[in-house]
């Protein structure tokens, strides 16, 4: 084995290579003070990487990305561990970018001749914070949709060259496939090698100008207490290491992920809400409005930006003790606890709107529907947003909505009550013996000589004629020995006096063959007035081509042979509501 | 002292290896898993079960055969659905008795898509110079087998044949 490694020693040099990475001197001693940047560095690793496997599931394309993004949730192995590491990672990012700066201001390390390390580090702030507004964009749902459109719309109001600038952004006059691709392409190649470069830069001028001890220490005491990087300042990054990626991962295992919002409906109302760290932005621009606010929206990240890369040159002096730098450290400080304190107002006025919150819940309910919807049928080629048509009678379940729920269903009815078990075999035996009843033909506005009177029908002969016109639906578990014997029932009895049962012609009761069968409910959807349905006693309006096509009036038949099943509607439910989904909040 | 130095060091270099092999493991096993959830896994699927192609009668007892294309009604593709999919082509002919044969149109070589040759009334491969009779048997060239017969059934005068890949450059037929 030794001689494998002088082997590869002798021809690489990795040995001088290791030792230069690693035997650094630290003056003064290590310190948990320094380990933010080693942290950040891990975190940025794990960003890579997850994002790279993310990218094995993931398609760019307004039609697919939601699908995509929902597959590797709830479908794909591990994919809802991946995709929480990434996204909670990217708020692990800006957290410990915060205190690797706080780190660095309150130690005075931004002082000469280190004003580079801190302008490349602001820098690279903007980047992580290019990365999380590109990043929530990419699964293409609500919230990030939502979001991202104020966003880009805010760039849209720029003067002079606004409208060029938020085409150029979202490539195009309208979010679609070009603003996915353009964000995914920007996220995932352009951001990383700038990004790259940038801690490439950094930790070359961090090696260059070593660490910036604490102040009130003399040179001789930092000499004497000098440890080297490996293994005493590496150690203590490594625990600081893996308390942040245990804490990561404990976040992410204890809510099974992060959310995702249902597929991005650029026709509904979405209440959007942009990732926690730009809350503060958010929250400011509540309090100005006009031309003001064009100025706070377009100038907010250009002063904090601007103050924080100016810090280096206003604050000078050799003096790294904070007590002698309140000045600027009170800048700062006043800064984030404004920052601060916009984040808990934004949350605490979300929390008290109402509107919002029911919103909030009605969008989640929402949300799990389509993952569940897209775990069990599939999302269609149209796009997110088509899963919800994967419902089975999705469509029907719509036009009932619109044209039939109001007259059928409901205490303000005026027509028989169709809900699930219509036509069932206790439907028909219920309807029989009191067709007069409430739910079937009290109030019509029929004299009295043409309603139908009870059936004369009792124990076998009830039975017989009750599957006689069940059979007639269609449906499948139809006795047909029984129904033979209830044909005879409806012919000899007193059945036959009113309704013919060839399907076609004309008695003065509807005729009955082929009943609620689908064929003969898409006709009478058409129209409940013809000749052998119920000529003049016909009160329902006609729904032909002028309202209802053809295929629409087969939906709707079809969903009411589907509620001949009592228990139908709740099993579907029951199904969807068993997809194991990993939630997230 | 120096040893005290020394044993504390070697301490703190294995607890940052086994720190770090930790966090690696964490990471690595996941990633692995979620990398090889495909493996396996029917991620693209039609329902099974036979598809209509086309009218029997168009077939002439001891014809050529002709190339009919395969489509799906629906397919399942990772997170998506789609209606009519195209999974392949088959070649369909009516022999002299009567009986309607079906075959894969992929070359059980390598894969390619075969041609058949009206005049010399065989299959060739475009691609490595197989050919195979009308009836699917190989006639010369690197195929380790001949032409892959697909299942295929007549209905109400309609040819129903059931798309079946199989994995290429073997002598046994193993379906995918």
């Amino acid at each position: 084995m030794k001689k494998l490694f002088d082997w590869l020693d002798d021809r690489t040099g990795y040995r001088e290579s290791l030792h230069k990475a690693l035997d650094e001197d630290v003056p003064g001693g290590a310190s948990f003070a320094y380990v933010f940047g080693s942290v950040l560095t891990f975190v940025l690793v794990l960003q890579m990487a997850t994002g790279v496997f993310l990218a094995m599931y993931y398609s760019p394309s307004a039609t697919d990305a939601w699908g995509s993004v929902a597959y590797i949730q709830d479908t794909v192995t591990m994919g809802w561990f991946v995709r929480g590491l990434h996204s909670y990672g990217a708020s692990a990012m800006v957290i410990i970018s915060g205190l690797h700066m706080l780190q660095t201001a309150v130690y005075g390390a931004y002082k000469k001749p280190r004003e580079m390390n801190w302008i490349v580090g602001v820098l690279m702030l903007g980047l992580i914070l290019a990365f999380a507004l590109t990043g929530y964009l990419l699964p293409w749902d609500q919230t990030g949709y939502w979001a991202t459109q104020v966003a880009t719309g805010i760039a849209g109001g720029s003067p002079g060259i606004g409208p060029q600038l938020q085409q150029a952004v979202q490539g195009g006059n309208e979010y679609g496939n070009l603003t996915l691709t353009r964000f995914f392409a920007i996220h995932v190649f352009i951001l990383p090698a700038l990004l790259i470069g940038l801690v490439v830069l950094h930790v070359g001028l961090f090696r260059r100008h070593g660490v910036t001890p604490k102040w009130g220490r003399t040179k001789a005491e930092l000499v004497r207490d000098t440890q080297p990087f490996w293994p005493d300042q590496l150690f203590k990054d490594m625990v600081a290491i893996g308390v942040a990626f245990a804490a990561l991962v404990a976040v992410n295992v204890y809510t099974e992920g992060v959310k995702l919002d249902g597929p991005a409906d650029p026709a509904s109302a979405f209440d959007a809400r942009p990732e926690w760290y730009f809350r503060p932005l958010f929250q400011i621009l509540k309090y100005f409005e006009g031309a003001l606010l064009k100025i706070v929206e377009l100038g907010a990240p250009v002063v904090i930006g601007g103050v924080l890369l100016a810090i280096p040159f206003l604050d000078r002096g050799d003096d790294t003790s904070p007590r002698r730098r309140l000045p600027y450290l009170g800048v700062l400080a006043v800064g984030a606890l404004l920052t601060v304190a916009l984040t808990v107002v934004s949350y605490l006025e979300d929390a008290n709107d109402e509107q919002h919150q029911s919103g909030l819940a009605a969008a989640h309910e929402s949300a799990l529907e389509a993952r569940a919807l897209a775990k069990l049928y599939g999302v269609p080629t149209a796009g997110g947003t088509a899963v919800y048509a994967t419902r089975p009678h999705a469509r029907a379940t719509e036009l009932w909505a619109e044209h039939c729920a109001a007259c059928h269903e409901g205490d303000e009815r005026e027509a028989p009550l169709i809900e699930p078990g219509y036509n069932s075999r206790a439907w028909l035996r219920a309807f029989l013996l009191n067709p007069d009843g409430d739910e079937y033909f009290g109030m019509m506005d029929w004299s009295e000589d043409a309603r139908m009177p009870a059936a004369d029908l009792e124990g076998e002969e009830l039975d017989a004629v009750v599957e006689y016109l069940y059979a007639q639906t269609g449906a499948e578990d139809a006795d047909a020995a029984l129904a033979t014997k209830g044909e005879a029932v409806f012919d000899d009895g007193d059945c036959s006096l009113c309704h013919e049962r060839d399907g076609e012609t004309a008695s003065s009761g509807p005729n009955v063959g082929g009943r609620g069968s689908l064929d003969a409910l898409a006709e009478f959807i058409r129209d409940a007035g013809q000749p052998h349905l119920f000529a003049n006693l016909n009160e329902m309006p006609a729904f032909g081509r002028d309202k209802l096509t053809a295929e629409e009036r087969y939906a709707l038949a079809a969903y009411l042979r589907w509620l001949q099943d009592p228990d139908a509607p709740k099993e579907l439910e029951a199904t969807i509501d068993a997809v194991e989904l990993h939630a997230g909040e | 002292m120096a040893d005290a130095h020394t044993t504390r060091r070697g301490f703190l270099k294995a607890a940052t290896m086994a720190i770090g092999g930790a966090i690696g493991a964490v990471v690595a096993v996941p990633l692995v898993r979620y990398f090889l959830f495909p493996v396996g896994n029917r991620v693209v699927a039609s329902a099974d079960g036979p598809i209509d192609i086309l009218d029997a009668s168009t077939l002439v007892p001891g014809g050529a055969p002709i190339r009919v294309e395969v489509s799906a009604a629906g397919i399942r593709n990772a997170w998506a659905v789609a209606d009519d999919v195209t999974l392949g082509a088959a070649w369909v002919r009516k022999t002299e008795s009567g009986e309607v044969e079906a075959l894969s149109s992929i070359c059980p070589h390598l894969g390619c898509a075969i041609n058949f040759d009206d005049n010399e009334g065989v299959f060739k491969c475009p691609c490595h110079k197989s050919a195979f009779e009308a009836g699917g048997d190989k006639i010369s060239g690197p195929s380790k087998r001949g032409l892959d017969p697909l299942p295929v059934t007549v209905e109400d005068e309609r040819v129903k044949v059931t798309f079946v890949r199989y994995r290429t450059d073997q002598a046994e037929r193993e379906p995918v």
